[in-house]
């Protein structure tokens, strides 16, 4: 019943996962597709614009180490291009330059929340649900 | 007074030969010297020979002449007292009484007086009394000196005999003198010679009538010796020659009595020119070719002073014609030629031999004289020879060198001049030291003031040296060395002064001076050494503190008695190359020994130098690599884990991913298991969810080693936390290891965090118990150390203060030195594939490092290990 009310509330909203690996893109739709989401995947940053193109997206969820073209660039074109949209960067650690930490990277790009790698299901949907909370507030 | 160093003397060769005078340079002043003295000598010697032999002559005619007067007058006397006695005898009272009565003479008593008075003369041989018919009336004979009446019986007829024919004529006081004979006896020559001569005289009684004569035979004898001993002092031969040239006495007994002896022989017929000029002359003195005649006649008539009258007689053949006048004896010294010459032989040989003497003295003199004279010459010329020499020095000298009396210069040379800029040596002569000086020299003093105290110390000293600063006349100041030397010149104490302008050796000096601080300075070491010798002989000051030998220490050694790894051939090996080139620079790493043993890595530069013209030498540039090579090692070390820390970070991330993945899928796993309540199904998933989340703790861990800086610290009572996590992982990982526990202090806080703490003490113990192959004793010990100062065992940087340090010790195989380099770096391993990672002790070390703490190794091979962590004191 739970999950049938969270359907309702979060009725079709579409959040697009963006990572190079399947799997993961699987899980998290798994995860957070009983919330009521609809989940499409892409597994680099080109693919994620394209669907952000071609269909109106409510949250990305993205990867930063990708090939073809990064977490950090998607998130930088998505802050251009859609200013509103909500992105969780997740990362499963590392850096550049060895101080930067990619997630810290993200949020200075304009990442909404960002997840550490690896996370449980509760962990993912309550951020899911905190970003698109935030974003209906605004 | 101006004193001039005169030059300009002809120079004069020097004498040829061993001798370093020249014989003949000698012989031109020894021959007009010796010549002249010689001749001199020569005159002077025959002048005294002459004065000798004449002195000599003389002498010897004076003394013959003092002779025979002596024994003319010892004659004369001898005979005065004869007749004498012949009168008292004459005059006898017993004669004239006994004549006095009759003409018969009464004899007894006469004989008794006669007889006491030829006992008391003992001169005469007969004393007589005959009477007027030529009878001997009384006769007294001297026989072997005792007088002897001769008996009445034995008395003679003497009537015809000379002397009484001739006495008997005589008048009253007149004596008969009978020339000197030798007596007859019985018609013949009495022997022995009985040389005699008779005195005769009348003799009267008181009436005054002849009665006879009284007759005294003499014993000539006695008036001869007395010639003989008066004549003793005359060289001579002494003769008595009477009238007729007959000898009565001579040296040559065998020419006496000639006239009585049948042998004839006159001292005319032997001196037949001389007897000539004797006879005709009373006395006097002559040379002949026979020799020197000394002579002086006596006539015993004439002579005598007590009688008026004299006759002799001339009743004898050989006195017939004889007058009284005409009875004389000639007395002669006769000194023959023979004698003479002798005589002179030995004055001339006084001559000679003291002229020989003097001659050689002469000889040795004037060769001494003419030695001193060649000699002083030659002093004469080396002086001048000394003195143009000097001169010539004294001008061609760069130095300028000047004379000072007192504080005055009166002379210089052409380089002073130059050197100072005067046109002239007047316009130079009379100024004084300050003169010529900066008002202040280089340390402030007064020019002048210390210029007058030099001259003064120079006047009191041998010598002194010193640097002073010069002034040219166009004001242009120079450095100068300045040697003052005082000197006596023309008897006076004068003061040279050597003046060298030492602007470029100063320069010089300064240049290398500087040059030589720089070298000191410099932090690299340098050594230069001789490419033969290979002895050192420069080495700069940073060369001398890295090998610790001093300065001359280091001029006796060579290149390869700092430097172990080499020998000298090993040495010459290496710079042989760079002497024949093309290369002649080499740079290698070596180590080189200091005094006290320790090693020290150096990189050497090392040059040949040959510049033209300068004397070949090597140049070496030794680095110390000590704290090169820290670094480097350091350097590496942490290039090392930065590499590290990014490939580990991409693991992580890559880890992350994939647990992502594995956890997420295991999560809804285990809900749809729950779904079906497969309880079976949750428990395997709750492994792989825990194993998951140890993953994720460990990825976790790794990214912060890869990051670093972003542990959250916070001070926790470690040895709680330290017991209950060796506890636990005691008892999941060593199920087999006993584990003490060295923690007396409990309450130790260090900054620190749980899981890391817990993660490093497990990579510790779980290392130890790999070490000990599963069974042992690990201890786990706690403490607060303060004080300390080490060196990592990990970063290799040296720290020191309090620490918190956690010891765990195993007592496995210990690590051996080559491993206990590598233990901290990451993925080195020496346990068996697929069962150690290597990241342990680099996450440990890394963790350390990231808590401000260092780690320290220490292990014994055997013995085993100790690893000790230590956390800043945070108290």
């Amino acid at each position: 019943m739970i999950a049938a009310d969270k359907r309702e509330k979060h009725d079709m909203k579409k959040i697009l996962v963006v990572d190079d690996e399947s799997s993961v893109r699987y899980m998290i739709k798994e995860m957070i597709e009983p919330l009521g989401f609809e989940v499409v995947e892409a597994k680099n940053g080109i693919e994620a614009i394209s669907i952000c193109n071609d269909s109106s997206v409510d949250l990305i969820i993205t990867d930063i180490v990708m090939p073809d073209k990064n977490g950090i660039d998607l998130i930088m074109a998505v802050r251009k291009q859609y200013p509103g949209l909500p992105v969780i960067a997740m990362s499963g650690g590392g850096g550049i330059a060895g101080n930067f930490d990619y997630l810290e990277i993200a949020k200075l790009v304009g990442a909404k929340n960002i997840l550490k790698k690896p996370f449980s299901s509760r962990e993912i949907c309550s951020l899911v649900e905190e970003s698109l909370d935030e974003r209906s507030k605004h | 007074m101006m004193i001039i160093l005169k030059g300009n003397h002809t120079k004069q060769s020097a004498p040829k030969g061993s001798n370093p005078y020249g014989f003949k340079r000698i012989f031109k002043y020894f021959l007009p010297l010796f010549i002249p003295l010689a001749v001199f000598e020569f005159a002077i010697a025959f002048y005294i020979y002459y004065i000798e032999v004449t002195r000599n002559e003389e002498i010897h005619a004076a003394k013959d002449i003092f002779y025979i007067q002596q024994s003319k007058l010892s004659i004369k006397l001898e005979i005065d007292t004869i007749i004498s006695d012949l009168l008292v005898v004459s005059q006898h009272r017993e004669l004239a009484s006994a004549a006095n009565k009759s003409n018969v003479i009464e004899t007894d008593g006469l004989s008794r007086e006669l007889m006491v008075f030829s006992q008391e003369k003992g001169l005469y041989d007969q004393v007589r009394f005959i009477d007027y018919r030529g009878m001997e009336r009384v006769r007294i004979n001297y026989i072997g000196g005792k007088s002897v009446v001769v008996p009445q019986n034995e008395l003679q007829d003497k009537k015809n005999r000379y002397y009484f024919y001739d006495s008997i004529r005589l008048n009253r006081g007149e004596v008969f003198v009978s020339p000197l004979d030798l007596n007859i006896e019985n018609g013949k020559i009495e022997l022995p010679y009985k040389p005699t001569i008779r005195f005769a005289t009348p003799v009267y009684n008181s009436y005054g009538k002849k009665i006879g004569v009284v007759v005294l035979n003499y014993l000539a004898s006695r008036l001869i010796d007395n010639f003989v001993r008066s004549m003793a002092g005359s060289e001579g031969h002494s003769m008595i020659v009477n009238a007729d040239s007959y000898w009565l006495r001579s040296n040559d007994s065998e020419q006496e009595w000639g006239f009585m002896l049948n042998h004839r022989r006159k001292f005319k017929d032997k001196f037949p020119k001389v007897w000539e000029q004797i006879s005709g002359s009373g006395s006097g003195q002559l040379y002949s070719s026979d020799g020197l005649f000394t002579f002086d006649s006596i006539n015993p008539l004439e002579d005598s002073k007590n009688h008026a009258r004299r006759t002799v007689d001339a009743s004898t053949s050989d006195l017939n014609d004889k007058a009284a006048t005409g009875y004389y004896w000639k007395i002669v010294a006769w000194v023959p030629d023979k004698a003479v010459k002798s005589r002179n032989w030995m004055a001339a040989r006084k001559v000679v031999f003291a002229s020989a003497l003097l001659f050689l003295l002469t000889v040795l003199g004037s060769w001494l004289i003419a030695l001193a004279w060649t000699r002083r010459l030659e002093v004469e010329v080396k002086q001048k020879e000394s003195e143009e020499k000097y001169r010539t020095l004294f001008e061609a000298s760069n130095d300028a060198i000047m004379i000072l009396n007192k504080d005055m210069f009166i002379d210089c040379n052409q380089s002073t001049l130059q050197m100072f800029g005067f046109e002239s040596r007047d316009q130079f002569i009379g100024k004084h030291p300050g003169d010529i000086s900066p008002p202040r020299q280089e340390n402030g003093v007064d020019s002048s003031v210390v210029a007058n105290q030099r001259v003064m110390d120079a006047y009191n000293n041998e010598k002194i040296i010193f640097e002073w600063l010069h002034c040219r006349v166009d004001g242009r100041i120079f450095n100068a060395e300045v040697l003052l030397t005082p000197m006596v010149l023309g008897g006076q104490r004068v003061l040279q002064a050597i003046v060298r302008d030492i602007s470029e050796r100063k320069r010089v000096e300064n240049e290398l001076a500087r040059f030589k601080s720089t070298l000191d300075k410099a932090l690299d070491c340098v050594f230069m050494f001789d490419p033969e010798t290979l002895m050192f002989f420069y080495v700069n000051q940073g060369a001398i503190n890295q090998v610790g030998y001093g300065f001359n220490e280091l001029m006796q050694m060579r290149p390869y008695d700092i430097k172990p790894e080499y020998d000298e051939s090993m040495f010459r090996s290496v710079i042989d190359p760079l002497i024949k080139g093309p290369m002649h620079a080499i740079t290698f790493e070596t180590i080189h020994q200091h005094k006290d043993g320790r090693l020290i890595p150096v990189e050497i530069f090392l040059q040949y130098l040959a510049p033209e013209g300068e004397i070949p030498r090597f140049v070496a540039f030794a680095r110390d690599l000590t704290e090169r090579q820290k670094i480097n090692r350091q350097l590496r070390h942490a290039q090392k884990m930065e590499a590290i820390g990014q490939l580990t970070g991409g693991i992580a991330h890559d880890f992350n991913n994939m647990l992502t993945a594995i956890n997420g899928y295991t999560e809804m796993a285990n809900k749809e298991a729950a779904q079906y309540d497969n309880k079976l199904i949750i428990r395997y998933l709750d492994h792989v969810k825990k194993s998951g989340k140890r993953a994720q703790d460990l990825v976790a861990q790794m990214l912060a080693f890869s990051r670093g800086g972003e542990i959250e610290l916070k001070p926790i009572m470690v040895v709680p936390l330290i017991k209950e996590s060796v506890e636990r992982i005691a008892s999941t990982s060593l199920p087999n290891i006993n584990i003490e526990y060295h923690m007396d202090d409990v309450n130790l806080i260090a900054m620190t965090n749980q899981i890391l703490l817990h993660q490093m003490l497990m990579n510790l113990c779980v290392n130890a118990g790999d070490a000990m192959d599963g069974k042992g004793n690990i201890i786990i010990g706690c403490s607060r150390e303060c004080g300390v100062a080490q060196i990592c065992s990990s970063c290799q940087a040296s720290f020191s203060g309090d620490y918190i340090k956690i010891d765990v010790t195993d007592t496995g195989g210990g690590i051996s030195s080559a491993q206990l380099e590598r233990v901290f770096d990451p993925f080195f391993t020496t346990k068996e594939v697929g069962k150690g990672t290597g990241m342990g002790l680099s996450i440990v070390h890394g963790v350390m490092h990231d808590h401000g703490g260092h780690i320290l190794v220490k292990s014994l091979p055997g013995k085993g290990t100790t690893i000790s962590l230590l956390f800043p004191d945070v108290k």
